[in-house]
Parts: C-alpha cells; structure tokens; sequence
C-alpha cells in the first residue's frame, strides 16, 4: 500500500470517507446515548426559543444526570421567573381581552373568573392537592362523639 | 478501616450465623432477661424518686449512669468466657416529653448545660425537664435501653407518666387521677400499635391464623399491612407516627444501632418518615393524584439498602419493633419532623431552643484516618474494644461499672476526672467521622403551608450528609422537592410536640426450635411485666365500623385465647439479686390489649 | 582415660595416645570429621591406603609416564655412553698397553666422579631427598622451649615469656587458645619446622638454614601461625581439643540412655543415619545466606543493603472482631470511585491517539511549512 505521502493515492477520497464514517459512527453513539438535542423540523426542539437554563430547572425539563450538577436556580432568579411567568400570563390575557373588547360590540362584559392555567408540573399539582387537603374543612379526626375514650392502666403505679 | 470481607465470611456472619437455633435464641433471652431488669430497675427508681417521696429526687443523668452500671453489673454474670462480645447496645437514655430519643448526658455535663440552657422557656417542657434534671408530674417518661449478647440485641423502650402523688384509703401512694390530653392520645395510640403489631407478627408464625380482615388476599404478614395498621391506629386517636419509627428485621450485630451511617445491605423492615406523611397527604385530597405518589428511586444507592414495604415477615426472624407517635389535637395541620439538638447557640434567639451535645457516640470503619494525638489514639483503641455498638465516654473508664447499691462518691469523681481527658480525644475522632454522634431529636410539628409557600426549586439535589437517614430516605419531601437543609432552615417556624414512644424486641420462632413444638413469637423484651401502660385516658377510640379495626379487635381476641389463638411467650425479669443464678423464667402469657 | 574421640578409641597411656595422634590414620578421620563423615577404624584406612597406593601408582605413572619415559630414555643414552666410554677405555688401554696406566687413574678419578655424577643423575628423586633430609638432620638445631623461634640468640626465663616475647615483638599469637591442650607441643612443633625442616611457618619457602629461614620469616614478616584455611588448620589440629565447642544434643542423648558423654556430635552422628545430618540445619556453623548471618547461636544477622526495611514502623495489621466484620461485611457505601481498567485503557488509548496525530500532523506539514503563497517582504519597505 502506497505511504501517506504518496502521490497516487487517492487521498483526498479516502481521507473523507473515513472523516465521514467515523462522524458518523460518533454521532450516532451521542445520539442513542440522548445526548443530541432533537432536530430543528421537530417538535420538541426549542430552536428560536429562549435558551434558559434556569427557566428549564424551574420547570423541571432538565433531567438530573446525577449526584452532582453545575446548573443552578437561585432563589432570586426563581422569584423573578415565577413573576415574569405571572406577568406573561397577564399580558396574554390582557391582548385576548383589548381583542375582544376592539371587535365585538357588547358593552358590558361581565369578567368572568378565569380558570388558573392548568398547573402543568408535577410540583404545582402536589402543592395545589395538598393545599385542598388543608382548606378541606370537613375533613377531621374521626373522634366517636358518643364514644368512652380510651382507658388504660389504673390507679397504681405499674 | 475500607476493608472488604471475603465473600465466605460474609455468608457466615450475615445468613449463617442469624439462623434461629438454641443457643442463639439462648443468648437472646439471657439478654433479654438482663434488659427487662434493668428496665424495671430505672423505672423502680423513677417511682422511688418522684412517687414514693421517701428518698431525694434522682435526677436525670444520674439515672441514666445507674442503669448503665446496672446493666454492665448484671452482664458480667452472662456468658462470662463463652463469648467473645457482649455490653451494652443502647446506652440508658430518658427522654421528656418533646425530646424524641438521644438524651443520656454524662454526669459532668450537668453545669454545662444549665449555663448555656439558662432562658429556656416552659412551652418547651421536655428540654426545660433535661437540663434541670428532674422531673415533674405530667411529664411523658421514655426509658430506653438495650443489651447484646455475642451480638444477638435485645433493646427496650417504654414511656411512663409521672403523677402527683396521693394517698388512698389503703394509706398507699397512688396517682391522682389518669393523664389526659394529647399526651394520652399519644400514650394510647403508642401502646395499642405495640400490641397490635407484636400480635401481627406473631400471626406470621402461624400465617393461617390472620384475620382476613387484614390479610385480604394475601395470607402472609407484609410491611404494607404493618404500614396500614399502625397508620390506622394513628389516625384513630388522632396521632401522627414520628419519623423514625420503624418495625424493621434485626441480625446480629446489626440492630439498627448505626441506622444512618451505615447502609446496611438486605434492610428489611417498615420505616416512617415525612415522605410517607406528604403521601398520606396527597392521598387525601380529592384530586387525582396516583402518578404524582411515585417517587423516583435515588440512583446514589444500593437497592438492598433501600427499604421498602413490600417484603414478607417470616419466622426465624428478630424484629424490633419502635413506634413514636406524636398527636396532633390542637395544633395547625402540620408535618411532624425531627430536629437535630446541636450545641451552637448563635443560630437563634428562639426561647425553646436547646442546646446540647450529643454523648453516645457509634463508630464508623468505613473511614480510616491516621489520628494525630495521642489521646485520641488511645481513645479509640479503647472504642475498638467497646463493639460496633454506641458507646458512651463513661463506658471507657475503669471506674466505670459503678456500684448500684452502694453510691461511692470517690468513684463518680474518677469518672468526672477520665471523661475530661476523653473530651479532648472525642473532639477529633468526631471531627475526622471516625465515630458519629448519636443525635438528639426533638420533635416538632411544622405548619403545612409554610411548607407550601416556600420554594427549593433543587430541592431534589440536596442531601444533608450529616443527617442520620435510611439510603433510601434522604429527601423528607420528595414530592415537594423539599430536602432536609431546607427543612431546617423551616423549623424556625416549627412547634414542639410530645413523643410517646414504645420499643421492643421480638423473635418469630418456627416449629422446631421451641421447646413446645408449635411456632410462637418470643417477646424478648416489653410485655406486662415491666411495660405495663399508666393511668391515662384519651378522648378517642377505634372506631369499630371500620373493617381494618375489626380486624385489628380479632387479632387481640386471638391473641387472648390460649387454645387456638396467637402464641406469645414473654421474658421475666430476673429477680432482684444478681449474685443467684438467672431464673430463666419464661412463662407463656398472651399479649393484653386493654380496649374500651 | 585417654581417648581419641575422632577414631573412637581408647588408650592406657598419654604415650600412646599422642602415638596415634600423629599416625596418617588419625589424620585421615580428621578430615572425615570435618567432611561430616563417621570415622573409619584402622583396617578399613589401611584397605583404602592400599587400594589408594596402587591407585596412585598407576596415576603417577600414567601422570609422569612421559617422563618416566624422557628419563629412561636419558638413562639409556647414559648408559650407552657409558657402554661407549667402557668400551674407549679398553681399546686405548688395549692400544695404550700398560705404558700409560698412570695416566688412566687420572681419568678414572675423573671418570668416576662422571660415572657417579651420572650414577646421581640416574638416581630417583627419593634418593635425593633422602640426601637432603641427611643434610638437614645434620644441621639440625634444637631450638629450646624457651627460645625465641624467630630471633637469634634470645633466651627467655621460661615458656610463657617467650611466647609473651613473640607476641609482642614479633606479632606472634597462638590461634584458639581456648581449645589449646598441649602448647609446649605446639611449640614444639613450630620448632622442628623451623630448626628442623628450615620451612617458613606461613609460606612455602625452605631455606638452607635455620639462619636463611629465620632472616626470611623476620624480612617478610610471617611470624604468624597461619589459621586460615582447612589444612593449616588441621597441620595444627592435633594440638587442640575443640569438642566443648560443639552444639549439645547432650538431652536427647540423656534421653536415649546417653553415657553421659559429653562429646555429643559423635552419638548424634552414630544414632542418626547420615540423610539425617544432611536435613538437619548447620547449627553449629556460621554461614551468610545471601540476605542474613546465621550465627550459631540461633540469631540472624541482616545484611545493611536491607536496612531500611529493618527500620520500617508498619502499623500492625488489624484483626476485626466478629461484630465489626459483620458491620464491615454489611456496608454498600462505597467511598472511592471504583478501578474501571477498560476505561482507563480506553482513556490513555485516546490520549495517546490524539498525541500520535498531533505529530503526524507535524510531519506531513513539515513538507510545505515554509511555502510562501505571497512574497512577504521581510522589511516592508
């Protein structure tokens, strides 16, 4: 077999088609491993969007690949993200409400209670169950009204 | 010390060696006996101080010293050159009211702990009760201790009231009348669970016995039955079960002694903490909320190590069973937690904060660290010669098992003098996590929604190394996203709540190995003898329409009958002198659950 | 009683005894004993000798065959020479008659000491020997016990000053004295060697004289009884009376019904079989074996190449008892990031790939590095 430097070779082709092999082979080890972000054309790809990664812990998208992490939330940003959540949410209500009061022509709308968007994440919903759980007033012990109580021992020291 | 055993040897000293025979169910009762005894003997004194008047009032750490030389006196007659290991394996501890286990102080320590405890507040009366020393009526006793025998564990718990004292028409001392208030609920609901679930795991000798009310379908004894039961009853006097509870499986030489340090593989056993009272929680509530129940299974840890419910109680098998339930009459709804009692006192200016240091110590062999004073060396030779299980730093001294009849000053200053120079050992053998402090725990009830309101958005990340929790366990609120740091850093908004805390050890005995010939379960320690409840009265009771509390009524029925019930067999305390030869008195009783 | 423990004897008197010790058969179980050989009785040595004296003759011969052989050649030429002359003499005397007889005595005398000289030259070398040790007895000097062997006319008052005399002027010192038996002996012998025999006490020089030998051992300075190797150990050997200095077995022979011997290495050597003793370690001896002195009391000796492991403090090791083997036993923490070799290897296998690259890299571009596209002009001016 020629050298590496040898004139005719055919370097060029050779040299490629390995490059492009062993890319390959590499690309779909990253891949099968999940490492690849998913295409541009699907949809769960977040081209265009907002790259955040402390948005995406407060959502709870980043998945934990361990004991240890260098992707932090600080508190402060959290606030500043549930607020900024909060105020989007009212910005997009507001917009749906200017569209409504521009195009139709009632005079009194009557507001009606918006139902919360939909918590969507798993802590929210936790939250949400066990806030019911404590507003549930009729939720008590099961004390027997006409029940003795309970007794045990007796008047000596046992 | 980072060492690996050989795989035969570890089949020997884990499977081997924990298989039921007589000589092993021997040691077990001998340490048993000399358990019950030393139990009776702490709470003969109690009585003797604080009900008969006749004597001065002995205060805490004096108490806890008396019962450790009494139980190292009566372990020297055991088994004298036919084992190699024995001593005490839970070191005397008297817990009041809301300190949930770890108070067994050193007898010098007194001063120090007044000094630093000066302003403490009466809302917290269990800590106000440790660092006077002495007892009050209407206090919530719990005396715990423990013995082993060649490794074969046999530990105690049991919680008493103390009364203000009257005189009946029989001239005797008699209490004024029965304890009411949260604190019997909790009393009640801690005894019946005992009963309750030393009755199920003596069903599982005889699996065909249990009531089909519990079983279902299944006719074997599971930790999810044992889970239910104990929560039902919890619920029913309106108690919640304190983290740190378990009814787990006991081997030799691993008795949970060093539950947190060590993660212990093939755990086996039930374990409560606030995990289970955010489940109960979500359960609750109206919404759907089976997919949000699941936790995800930490990746940092040995799946044997991790407990879980879902194992069969068999026989052959030593169990301890240890239930602290705190009630919840009269608080805000709120999560029952522990908090670790530590010595800084810049942390707060709270009036109910205690400050303490820790005093039973158990060492770790996983780190292996070359010490550099010579103290310390010395110190912990004489800690490798103790056992694998806590050791305090009075156990070390040769003044050490003191005289019980006989109080003898000089030695208690021997002692004094012996635990300064441990003290400057101790600090770096602790500092480099050679031996870890047994906490001390307090119990409080923290408001669910400053819970709710508080976020740790990484809370899923976060483990205390410090903390002292089952592999499996180190998140309290997985499902919150809550980790312990941020669980402590709450408690500021936290309330204490009284703990009432029962503990036994039992041995679920096959066929073959009892004298009799059928399979029953030998209490090794607790029962009526030296466990009976005291006089109180709580306002709650089982409600008989439910049908796991049927269930529960039939177990106690069955465990009643001699004939066709449940068998149970119960170990005496010895008699009061010593010098005779043990009485091995083990004479069958029935399990007595006392229910309105 | 007067006994020779190396043969096995007995003897009535000293006479006797110091008969046999400087008899070739003594000699010879001597250095059976050093060999560690039981010692053979007097029929079975005078076998081997005469086994050995054939031996040794046909050796000889066979060595010296050729020379034998040169010589009986020159013997031969002699004698034809001596044929030749006998048969010249007749015919000159025959011619010469009886007119020249006064000269032939000339020739005779002169012939004779030819014929004699020749006689000589055909003589063996025994007889030559022979000759010398004449000689030698005739010059004999008897040098007293109290004379110094090395210097000349020094008498001392008595055995012990001279000796002390020797020591201190000429370095001359008694090896072992401790196992000493007969030093008047000794000396005595040394005596001989020098008056006598004119031999150097420690080299192989013979001189003509005691005077030549004496200059000769105070010019080189071997006034020294030599101790070194085996045989001048043994020349000495009868002297000496070493058996206190063996190792006892003195129990074992009690135990056995011994005599109460004290000379135990003789019933070991009798009790045991020889594959015994070659089993058995050399405790009586000092040997080095490589790393360590084993001394024949037992003790080992390191080397000083190994000393810093003889300085290491190695904390002892550890023996856990059963409860902390079983805590140990029941531990899954794991501290330290388990050894993953394949990962390892694979990790240097990359290292080393990425380095390789680099170079070749290097290589091929070394080709056309300094190929300049554009002129650059260096100054830009």
């Amino acid at each position: 077999m020629p050298s590496k430097n040898s004139i005719n070779r055919p370097h060029h082709t050779t040299t490629v088609n390995h490059k492009i092999r062993s890319l390959a082979k590499k690309r779909d080890a990253r891949e099968r491993a999940g490492l690849l972000q998913p295409a541009r054309s699907d949809a769960r790809s977040k081209s265009g969007e907002i790259r955040s990664i402390p948005i995406d812990l407060y959502k709870g998208e980043h998945g934990s690949h361990g004991p240890i992490t260098t992707k932090t939330l600080s508190k402060k940003r959290a606030k500043k993200i549930e607020r900024n959540l909060k105020y989007a949410e009212q910005r997009k209500l507001l917009v749906d409400v200017q569209k409504k009061a521009e195009d139709s022509m009632e005079i009194d709308r009557v507001k009606s209670v918006e139902k919360r968007a939909g918590e969507t994440t798993a802590l929210s919903r936790v939250k949400a169950a066990i806030f019911q759980v404590l507003d549930d007033s009729t939720n008590t012990g099961l004390v027997l009204e006409n029940g003795n109580g309970t007794t045990l021992g007796g008047p000596f020291f046992p | 010390m980072a060492l690996a055993i050989s795989h035969d040897d570890t089949q020997v000293l884990l499977h081997d060696k924990n298989v039921l025979e007589e000589s092993v169910l021997d040691k077990y009762r001998s340490a048993g006996q000399i358990t019950q005894t030393a139990l009776k003997f702490v709470a003969g004194l109690i009585n003797e101080s604080y009900h008969e008047k006749s004597s001065h009032r002995i205060p805490i750490h004096e108490l806890c010293l008396l019962g450790d030389s009494f139980m190292a006196t009566c372990l020297e007659s055991f088994y004298k050159n036919k084992v190699a290991e024995r001593g005490i394996a839970h070191p005397t501890s008297i817990d009041v009211d809301e300190i949930a286990s770890g108070w067994s102080p050193e007898i010098d320590e007194i001063e120090q702990l007044r000094a630093s405890n000066k302003s403490i507040s009466d809302s917290a009366s269990g800590s106000r009760r440790s660092v006077d020393g002495l007892l009050q009526p209407g206090d919530l006793v719990t005396i715990s201790l423990g013995v082993h025998i060649d490794g074969y564990t046999s530990q105690v718990s049991h919680t008493m009231v103390i009364y203000p004292v009257s005189t009946d028409e029989k001239e005797q001392n008699v209490p004024q009348g029965p304890l009411l208030g949260s604190k019997a609920d909790a009393y009640a609901a801690a005894h019946i669970a005992m009963e309750t679930v030393v009755s199920l795991l003596a069903c599982a000798a005889t699996p065909g016995k249990l009531p089909s009310a519990l079983s279902g379908s299944q006719q074997n004894v599971t930790g999810h039955l044992i889970r239910t039961v104990v929560d039902t009853i919890a619920r029913s006097y309106h108690c919640c079960v304190v983290p740190g509870s378990k009814v787990r499986r006991v081997r030799r030489f691993l008795a949970g002694q060093n539950e947190g340090v060590v993660a212990e593989r093939g755990f086996k056993g039930v374990s409560w903490s606030e995990s289970h009272q955010e489940a109960t929680m979500l359960q609750r509530s109206a919404q759907d909320t089976q997919e949000l129940l699941k936790v995800q299974p930490s990746k940092l840890n040995n799946e044997s190590a991790v407990p879980t419910d879902d194992f069969t109680v068999l026989p052959g098998e030593a169990y301890v069973i240890d239930i602290q339930m705190a009630p919840l009459e009269g608080l805000a709804p709120g999560l029952i937690t522990l908090e670790t009692v530590d010595n800084f006192s810049g942390k707060s200016h709270r009036s109910d904060q205690l400050l303490a240091k820790p005093c039973s110590y158990v060492r770790d062999f996983a780190h292996s660290y070359v010490l550099k004073l010579k103290t310390s060396r010395q110190l912990l030779t004489k800690i490798d010669r103790q056992g694998v299980y806590p050791v305090k730093l009075s156990y070390l001294s040769d003044a050490f098992p003191l005289d019980v009849t006989q109080p003898d000053p000089s030695s208690m200053e021997q002692l004094s003098k012996d635990l300064k120079s441990y003290r400057l050992g101790i600090s770096e053998i602790t500092n480099n996590y050679l031996a870890i402090p047994n906490p001390i725990y307090v119990a409080k009830s923290l408001p669910w929604d400053k819970i709710l309101n508080s976020a740790n958005p990484s809370g899923r990340l976060g483990i205390d190394a410090n903390a002292r929790s089952l592999p499996g366990q180190e998140l309290p609120l997985p499902r919150l996203n809550i980790s312990s740091l941020k669980l402590k850093s709450l408690l500021k908004h936290a309330v204490s709540v009284p703990v009432a805390r029962e503990s036994a050890t039992v041995i679920i005995c096959s066929g073959d190995v009892v004298s009799s010939g059928k399979p029953e379960l030998l209490r090794v320690t607790g029962g009526s003898k030296t466990c009976q409840p005291s006089w109180i009265h709580s306002k709650f009771q089982l409600d008989p329409n439910d049908p796991l509390v049927q269930g529960i009524f039939q177990l106690a029925e069955l465990a009643k009958d001699k004939r066709f019930g449940i068998a149970t067999r119960e170990t005496q305390p010895l008699k009061r002198n010593m010098q005779v030869t043990p009485t091995s008195g083990s004479q069958p009783t029935s399990a007595d659950v006392d229910m309105a | 009683m007067y006994t020779c423990n190396t043969c096995g004897l007995q003897f009535g008197s000293a006479d006797d005894q110091r008969l046999h010790m400087k008899s070739e058969w003594h000699r010879y179980n001597l250095k059976r004993r050093v060999a560690q050989l039981p010692p053979i009785n007097e029929e079975t040595f005078n076998q081997k000798v005469k086994v050995l004296a054939e031996a040794p003759e046909k050796e000889k011969t066979k060595q010296t065959t050729k020379k034998e052989a040169r010589r009986r050649e020159k013997e031969l030429l002699l004698e034809k020479k001596k044929k030749l002359l006998e048969a010249a003499r007749e015919s000159i005397l025959q011619n010469m008659g009886k007119s020249e007889l006064v000269v032939e005595p000339e020739f005779e005398p002169v012939s004779h000491p030819a014929v004699e000289i020749a006689a000589d030259a055909a003589q063996t070398s025994e007889d030559v020997a022979e000759q010398l040790m004449e000689q030698k007895l005739a010059q004999r000097v008897e040098i007293a016990p109290e004379t110094c062997l090395f210097c000349r006319n020094r008498v001392a008052k008595s055995l012990e000053d001279n000796l002390d005399h020797m020591f201190k002027s000429h370095g001359f010192y008694i090896p072992e004295q401790k196992y000493l038996v007969d030093k008047p002996g000794l000396v005595k012998y040394l005596s001989e060697k020098i008056g006598l025999g004119n031999i150097c006490l420690v080299c192989s020089f013979q001189g003509r004289s005691l005077e030549a030998v004496r200059a000769h051992m105070l010019a080189k300075n071997h006034c020294r009884v030599p101790y070194e190797s085996e045989d001048e150990k043994l020349e000495i050997s009868e002297f000496y009376d070493f058996t206190s200095s063996y190792a006892d077995t003195d129990a074992t022979d009690a135990a056995q019904g011994g005599d109460g011997d004290d000379e135990d290495w003789e019933d070991v050597a009798s009790d045991e079989e020889g594959g015994d003793l070659d089993e058995a370690p050399p405790q009586e001896y000092l040997y080095n074996d490589g790393n360590e002195l084993h001394l024949p009391t037992g003790v080992k000796v390191g080397h000083r190449s190994l000393q810093k492991y003889y300085r290491q403090n190695l904390k002892p090791e550890t023996v856990l008892t059963e409860g902390q083997g079983t805590v140990i036993a029941a531990e899954t923490r794991h501290f330290a990031k388990l050894f993953d070799r394949k990962e390892v290897a694979t990790q240097k296998r990359v290292w080393q790939t990425e380095i390789k690259n680099k170079k070749l890299h290097d290589k091929r571009g070394a080709k056309f590095i300094n190929q300049q596209k554009h002129y650059r002009d260096q100054l830009l001016q």
